[in-house]
């Protein structure tokens, strides 16, 4: 078991890229507009 | 194109139209040809695909001059667009830089009709304004300070990293405590409530900063307590209580509990502010009848001044069918202005040199020259709106119910955990757990989340059937609303001049009307001209001897007859329908040959509206700035007893009226009614734009006056919600505290427990949401 000393901080370590990809989208103003990209990804060009 | 001529929808707004006929309108027909012509008629297909997102609302007709373009010289501008509605809006708006040389970049948001417009280094703003114009809609210059759009942005910046945050703390929290809830032991128990510590402090901390500084201002303020404060002391203490308990090795942590309880109260606040963002930007409002320039008059001529820099005193030039943006004198020229949004009253009057005219009418006739009197806050329309919004303000200070029960819930929590303290005080360890225990198990859970939750899934689905409510204590409100009262022009009637009746009308006196009233400016010759186009196209014929009579009405010569057209003193107006206003003679040689009678007409729903609210056990009153006989007659109609009619009212008047009765919902239109709806316990409004009504009226029914039913039932459905919500919030506290005086919350209890009342009143909302959309 005392493996998870390792595994465990492991673990946190990846789920922490995710929060600063999150934290770079939010800077980068990825969620100022929700509904309208739903839309245009239909149009042809 | 005349492919689906047997259709009956016009092919471009999908208006009932007239048999065999292609298009509702000549507008219709003309933007039609424009986007085939330009090769973008893939907007129909586009549209035809997907539904309607927001409420199709008008645009307000006064055409706007754009010569202000020119004077900009950024190349990045932002425009709020009116007419904004569906997906199709989105396709064409953004197909500007195809279409002109001027235009780089053009980036819409649909949600809140903001619209990024990039500019070459050479292109023409107007061309650009004037494109969009033609297709129907209507951009404004959004003029922001700059670092107020970079203060939200930071804002909504920080809010979503401390919503990442908590998520990022919370979850992995969670994975640390089954272990430790599972029975790990050893060494690893310690490092691991450590790596939770670890883990819960940013959320604690950084995260859960708003509801420290929340409950902060509301003891330093001695503001109304809301649901914050409680939150705010569990967390504190919580979070203390666990440090103390890892320090001294007593094993009882609640920091997944705490760190779970702050991602899920962010969460549902963030959706809901969404929400209402997506509602209503009050901030645009200031732009709303101000043109960027106005010709003023220098030296001896007129030049383009910025509107800012117009003063009283100054002389400038109204253009015809322009909202007039200030208060002024009429120096010269002879106009007619309608004034509908002011007075409610639906005829234009007619104005000359010495006569005044206000900030929001619209010139309709000729070009006026103007001494200004008022600008900006000093312009009755502004004064108007200033006083609603002094309303609005004092009823926003009502107590909603959630903030009721969090007020009560506090000192209840705190009395217990003094009294507790009080009888454990010989062993002050096991009065620090108890106490503990109960301050987090009784953390308001279910009252913070489920509120904002529940009213977020109902404006969205009032969203989605056109009602759009600004405040959502109307929901609450609407509850005590005993009586409705109804505003008649524009309400309860259509607000616009027309034919209502016609005796004897022949196509060759059709004809002959045409003619006469063809060359006139005056608003009845105009609502003439319509309703004859109406009915079919009109020949033009020889004319002579045109000439006006005294006492109104127009006579002539045409192929050698002669036709007259007078208006009649005297007409009974009982037998010639409810609202009849003037009646015309049409007289051939000399004697009759038709008669017509002209006015304000019943709204086809207003007769069943208003009998299913007197079923509903509410008592209906009428409130007008009309004459007594119009008045008592739309009453008789709608089935209104006498004596609940008040005509000949003032807007003060009016909102004096509703000021006595507390308990009463004012429907009106316009802003001529604004200090009544603000008044109202419910302020209901039914006709023009969302941005125009939204700003003071409570709720704006996008429709029409037959949605009123609807939402009231709506705002009971919501309102069941909320108090279901709120009862099991209460009941699951009261079993949680008694357990937790009597010491049967172990950690382990309080962790299973308290995810599980999060959840169950997450299902409870989204369930409750699910009947809201369906019924």
């Amino acid at each position: 078991m005392s493996i998870l000393i390792l595994f465990v901080p492991m673990a946190i370590g990846i789920s922490l890229v995710f929060l600063l990809a999150f934290i770079w989208a939010a800077r980068q103003r990825q969620f100022e507009d929700l509904e309208t990209p739903a839309h245009r990804i239909l149009f042809d060009d | 194109m005349l492919a689906e001529e047997t259709s009956t929808a016009c092919l471009h707004c999908l208006q009932p139209v007239l048999e065999n006929e292609a298009f509702c309108c000549s507008g219709c027909e003309m933007v039609y040809g424009i986007l085939n012509q330009q090769g973008l008629g893939d907007y129909y297909q586009y549209r035809g695909q997907i539904e309607l997102l927001r409420a199709p609302a008008p645009v307000r007709e006064a055409r706007e001059s754009l010569d202000w373009a020119n004077s900009l010289t950024e190349r990045e501008l932002n425009f709020y667009l009116e007419g904004v509605h569906c997906s199709a809006c989105v396709w064409l708006v953004e197909k500007l830089p195809t279409l002109l040389a001027d235009v780089e970049e053009a980036h819409l948001n649909l949600g809140t009709q903001l619209l990024q417009l990039k500019l070459t280094a050479d292109g023409d703003l107007k061309a650009a304004l004037q494109r969009l114009q033609t297709w129907g809609y209507r951009a404004r210059l959004i003029r922001q300070p700059l670092e107020r759009e970079t203060f939200a942005r930071q804002a909504h910046f920080w809010q979503l990293c401390r919503l990442g945050v908590a998520a990022f703390g919370a979850g992995n929290l969670m994975i640390l405590s089954v272990a430790l809830y599972a029975g790990l032991n050893g060494r690893l128990i310690v490092y691991f409530e450590w790596l939770s510590l670890l883990l819960a402090l940013p959320v604690l901390i950084f995260s859960a900063w708003p509801f420290y500084w929340q409950a902060w201002l509301q003891l330093r303020y001695r503001q109304r307590v809301s649901v914050d404060l409680p939150i705010a002391i569990s967390l504190w203490l919580g979070t203390l209580g666990s440090i103390y308990s890892l320090l001294t090795s007593q094993h009882e942590l609640y920091l997944d509990s705490l760190s779970m309880l702050v991602f899920l109260l962010l969460l549902s606040r963030y959706t809901l502010q969404r929400t209402q963002q997506a509602l209503v930007r009050h901030d645009l409002f200031h732009y709303l009848y101000q043109p960027q320039t106005l010709a003023r008059l220098e030296g001896d001529q007129f030049k383009q001044s910025p509107f800012e820099a117009i003063q009283v005193g100054d002389c400038v030039r109204l253009e015809v069918a322009e909202r007039i943006p200030l208060d002024a004198e009429v120096l010269s020229g002879k106009s007619w202005v309608d004034q509908a949004i002011l007075t409610g009253e639906s005829q234009a009057l007619p104005v000359s040199p010495g006569s005044l005219v206000f900030a929001g009418s619209i010139n309709q006739d000729q070009p006026l020259i103007v001494s200004v009197r008022a600008i900006g806050q000093q312009t009755r329309l502004a004064q108007i709106i200033e006083k609603a919004r002094n309303y609005q303000q004092e009823k926003s200070r009502l107590l909603s119910i959630t903030d009721q029960v969090a007020r009560y819930f506090v000192s209840a929590v705190l009395l217990t955990a003094a009294g507790l303290g009080i009888a454990l005080w010989a062993t002050p360890a096991l009065a620090i757990s108890r106490i503990l225990a109960l301050v987090i198990v009784a953390c308001p859970c279910a009252l913070a989340l489920a509120t904002p939750l529940i009213i977020q899934i109902s404006l969205k689905t009032a969203l989605a059937k056109g009602f759009f409510v600004q405040n959502a204590e109307s929901f609450e409100q609407l509850q005590k609303v005993k009586m409705v009262v109804f505003d008649k022009t524009g309400t309860l009637t259509e607000g616009r001049f027309q034919v209502l009746k016609t005796e004897g009308l022949d196509s060759e006196s059709k004809r002959a009307l045409w003619a006469l009233e063809s060359e006139s400016n005056h608003p009845i010759a105009r609502t003439l001209r319509h309703y004859l186009l109406a009915s079919g196209p009109m020949l033009l014929a020889e004319v002579t001897e045109l000439q006006s009579l005294v006492g109104g009405g127009l006579s002539a010569c045409i192929q050698g007859v002669n036709w007259r057209v007078q208006p009649r003193g005297q007409f009974s107006r009982l037998s010639e329908g409810p609202l009849a206003q003037v009646c015309l003679d049409i007289f051939c040689d000399g004697s009759l040959r038709a008669t017509l009678y002209l006015g304000d007409s019943l709204k086809a729903e207003a007769a069943e509206t208003v009998a299913t609210l007197q079923a509903a056990g509410l008592a209906i009153y009428l409130l007008s700035g009309d004459q007594a006989d119009a008045c008592l007659q739309v009453a008789h109609a709608l089935g209104i007893p006498e004596s609940q009619v008040l005509y000949c009212q003032s807007p003060e008047a009016k909102a004096q009226f509703l000021e006595q009765h507390p308990l009463a919902m004012m429907v009106g239109d316009g802003i001529n009614d604004l200090q009544a709806l603000s008044k109202a316990r419910v302020g209901v409004s039914v006709q023009g734009s969302a941005e125009e009504n939204l700003q003071l009226a409570d709720v704006f029914l996008a429709d029409s006056l037959k949605a009123l039913p609807a939402f009231f039932r709506h705002a009971r459905l919501t309102r069941r919600l909320l108090y279901s919500a709120l009862t099991f919030s209460l009941l699951y506290n009261l079993v949680a505290v008694s357990a937790a005086i009597g010491g049967y919350i172990s950690p382990l209890v309080a962790a299973i427990v308290m995810p599980i009342s999060a959840l169950t009143v997450f299902l409870l909302a989204l369930w409750g949401g699910q009947r809201l959309c369906r019924f």
